[in-house]
């Protein structure tokens, strides 16, 4: 399962339960999110209990609208109480290390890995 | 209308000499018609910039390319999508300070927008704690599917997880429309 935009890809792996982003999340409006949106909820599906992780590694970039985008889904899969999630971010990317620490604001018991 | 001014708009004075500077005039419509170009502007402000840099270490310039590029893409983005539509101007106009990096966007826009927007920096001024404005903003949206369709937080992830220095200036052109310009202050050590 795959969302290709103009600079980035997201990809979900049932193997690993995992969704990979990649490239330049820089899209016009939350709205313009919704595709990225749907791939997250059909991947939280499948995952049934496992957690599912989300692996930000390779995202260049997010901007404010993308921000909004994951944190709804965040906050929505809090409030359900499913699927448990796992974020992994890397050093070596300036927002990652900044920013990824907001979505576990919204949800405390959400691990967060920095590689 | 005289101008009003929020936040550390003028953090570095006008009259100090930068060591590099570029201007761009362009008009909303043809960021918002092609919107990859704020994000090729973006990356091209601050190659431009942080090429200085390259005797550093290749990840510190990489990480302070990466950091400019975050920054005005946030600003381009605003000012592409809140400009009025008809006959308005972009204006960026970028100054870099030793380590000290001005970017400035002007646009000009509606009375609405820049009355929601002055609100909007109003109650941010009020609160110390950007973590706790975040949260109730994001929390606000889950609640009202009107308003998650407006991001709203870009500012404040600038100047909460960025450590950006941000100043808004409200003014009037000639024919007595309102003038919103944004300047983020970025200091370009250890981003």
């Amino acid at each position: 399962m795959e969302v290709r935009e103009t600079e980035a890809v997201v990809r979900f792996s049932p193997e690993t339960a995992t969704v990979y982003f990649s490239g330049a999340l820089r899209l016009a409006n939350v709205k313009a999110y919704d595709n990225v949106a749907k791939l997250l909820h059909a991947a939280a599906a499948q995952v049934g209990e496992q957690p599912l992780v989300l692996d930000f590694k390779e995202l260049k970039f997010l901007n404010s609208s993308g921000i909004t985008a994951l944190s709804l889904f965040v906050v929505g899969a809090r409030k359900a109480g499913k699927p448990q999630l796992k974020l992994v971010g890397s050093k070596a990317t300036a927002w990652q290390q900044k920013s990824l620490a907001n979505f576990q604001m919204l949800w405390k018991e959400v691990p967060l890995v920095i590689e | 209308m005289s101008n009003k001014i929020y936040g550390d708009f003028d953090f570095v004075p006008d009259v100090l000499v930068p060591e590099a500077q570029l201007a761009l005039t362009l008009s909303p419509s043809e960021l918002t018609a092609h919107w990859q170009r704020c994000g090729l502007l973006s990356d091209f402000v601050a190659g431009y910039i942080s090429t200085v840099y390259s005797g550093d270490h290749r990840d510190a310039m990489s990480s302070i390319d990466t950091a400019i590029s975050t920054v005005f893409q946030e600003l381009i983005e605003n000012a592409a999508k809140f400009s009025r539509k008809r006959e308005a101007q972009i204006n960026v106009r970028i100054k870099h300070f030793s380590r000290v990096l001005m970017l400035e966007v002007e646009n000009g826009t509606t009375p609405a927008f820049a009355q929601r927007f002055e609100e909007y920096l109003r109650a941010m001024q009020e609160r110390a704690d950007l973590d706790a404005v975040y949260l109730q903003i994001l929390e606000a949206k889950i609640e009202n599917a009107a308003a998650a369709q407006r991001s709203g937080i870009g500012l404040l992830v600038l100047r909460k997880d960025h450590a950006v220095r941000v100043g808004v200036r409200f003014s009037e052109d000639e024919q007595g429309r309102p003038t919103v310009t944004v300047r983020a202050f970025q200091t370009l050590e250890g981003v």
